[in-house]
């Protein structure tokens, strides 16, 4: 049988070749739980931390700095738990290569911690992350951590990825690392023609401890 | 007893053949089958047996000494991550993608066979070989009592799971190296947590105990080796930083020095360095270096005069080292 290519296998494939192409399922039990529950939010599938978190990120609203070469790119979304409820003041770690594929494990670009507000809203700016060298997909890295939930590791990408050519639905296990087709998110672009920013909503569900 | 002493003869031969060497000396290789390449190696601690976790699904087993293939393990398409062999020698485990960890005995005869709830990236034996230490991906560690199969203990790390375990030879320790950045230092016996080194930014990927226990050598993101007081969890030395990433740690058997492997984080699958540490000075011995990949395994042997490794190279190498 064949299985979803992991953490540990990722960082051996990598140092041998690179990438491989498998089809992988994940989560199914999650979704199972969540229905029996009749509870309002599905869970965000968990996805892997990868090798490169680094802890005591500044709380910062834009990863961007002025200048910065990439595509402009704007998330947003709530923090929601499977009950529905929005979990004000939750935190949010967020980190992401910069347009071509650098992690910056020295300092802390592209890297930041976010607070939801009232309504469990978070939003940062930052720029379309290129494609890590040994990964197949363009990434953002997400740690969430909320009062009396479980901690939520997962990932963000993106249907306009090129890996997918433009189908999504048919291509997402391109990259092996990607277990389920909602942490794929849609991009919309947006503003001027000559000042395009893509823009992409990413909702999380975090399950209670 | 004719075996020990071929075997004797033949290691006294390699080792003392390497101590006229001033640098790693290419000493002898062990081919793969075309197409196969090592996720990961285990050495027995006598020296005699390396296990490599091959990417056809399978897992060999050499004799060392005659470079001769023993055995080959089958595990039909579940791909294994990590191997380890008991501190006797007796035992082997294998940790897979899916989550299996088989142990298996010194003749190839499957023992237990566990299912964990997520993909496997580290194994450790307790020093008599009755409890495995694994980590699921993303999940607590478990301790299990092999013959029962019962989990004697979880621990759980502040988010996500571990990547490195290690318990100290005499049994006394058990440490993580989890991915919240946390080392985690436990009774050996108890798994009551002893300490938390929290000095860390970057997550620690490798961890190994010094030969007498005392020391913990830790490795990962951030490109540095720290030495870990056990008792007190304090750090009591960093080794110069690198700007690659330590993937694999080991102790060298007199516990004067450190080999440690290195990956380029922008480009994990180009040619990696393997570097020899001086433990107790700090500076740098030798260098090893791969024409394509990282090394991902590998250990000392004998007295710490030979290295094997194994990387994404076509065969596993055996060097004389200083």
């Amino acid at each position: 049988m064949s299985t979803p290519f992991s953490r540990r296998e990722i960082l051996q494939k990598s140092l041998a070749l690179g990438t491989l192409v498998i089809a992988s399922p994940h989560a199914p039990s999650a979704m199972l739980h969540a229905l029996e529950q009749n509870e309002q939010c599905k869970p965000t599938p968990p996805n892997d931390l990868g090798p490169f978190y680094k802890r005591l990120a500044p709380e910062a609203a834009s990863l961007r700095a002025p200048g910065d070469p990439g595509m402009p790119l704007a998330v947003s979304g709530r923090i929601l738990n499977t009950r529905g409820e929005k979990l004000s003041g939750a935190v949010l770690e967020v980190w992401q290569t910069n347009h071509v594929g650098h992690y910056d494990v020295e300092g802390y670009r592209y890297r930041a911690k976010l607070i939801a507000d009232a309504s469990g809203a978070y939003k940062f700016d930052s720029v379309v992350p290129g494609h890590y060298p040994d990964r197949v997909c363009q990434h953002i890295h997400y740690l969430v951590t909320a009062p009396g939930h479980k901690p939520l590791v997962t990932q963000l990408y993106f249907a306009t990825d090129p890996v997918f050519e433009g189908d999504p639905d048919k291509n997402f296990s391109r990259d092996p690392l990607i277990h389920s087709r909602e942490l794929v998110r849609p991009v919309t672009l947006a503003g001027d023609p000559k000042d395009i920013i893509a823009k992409v909503q990413f909702e999380l569900c975090l399950e209670r401890a | 007893m004719r075996r020990f002493f071929f075997h004797l003869i033949a290691v006294l031969t390699l080792a003392l053949s390497a101590l006229a060497a001033d640098s790693p000396t290419l000493r002898q290789t062990f081919p793969l089958p075309s197409g196969v390449s090592t996720a990961f190696t285990a050495i027995a601690p006598n020296g005699q047996r390396v296990a490599a976790a091959c990417s056809d699904a399978k897992i060999r087993l050499w004799d060392i000494v005659s470079a001769s293939l023993q055995n080959t393990l089958d595990l039909k398409g579940e791909r294994p991550n990590i191997v380890r062999f008991s501190p006797d020698g007796a035992l082997l485990a294998a940790g897979s993608s899916d989550g299996t960890l088989r142990v298996w005995d010194s003749s190839g005869a499957l023992r237990y066979d566990l299912k964990l709830a997520a993909e496997i990236d580290a194994i450790a034996f307790s020093p008599d070989g009755t409890r495995i230490a694994a980590a699921p991906n993303g999940l607590p560690v478990e301790i299990r009592e092999l013959g029962a199969n019962k989990l004697v203990a979880s621990l759980p790390a502040t988010f996500s799971g571990a990547a490195s375990l290690a318990f100290s030879r005499d049994g006394r320790w058990f440490a993580s190296a989890d991915t919240d950045t946390e080392i985690r230092i436990f009774d050996g016996r108890a798994f009551t947590l002893h300490a938390r080194i929290t000095d860390l930014l970057l997550e620690p990927l490798a961890l190994t105990f010094s030969p007498d226990g005392s020391r913990i050598i830790a490795g990962g993101a951030d490109g540095v080796i720290t030495l870990i007081e056990t008792n007190t969890g304090k750090i009591v030395k960093s080794l110069p930083k690198q700007a690659d990433v330590v993937y694999v740690l080991r102790a060298s058997p007199d516990g004067k020095s450190v080999a440690a492997s290195y990956f380029n984080p922008d480009q994990m699958s180009a040619p990696g360095r393997l570097l020899i540490w001086d433990a107790i000075t700090g500076s740098l011995r030798s260098t090893v270096s791969t024409t394509e990949g990282g090394f991902n395994g590998g250990d000392y042997l004998h007295d710490g005069t030979l290295l094997l490794t194994s990387s994404s190279e076509k065969e596993l190498k055996i060097w004389s080292i200083r």
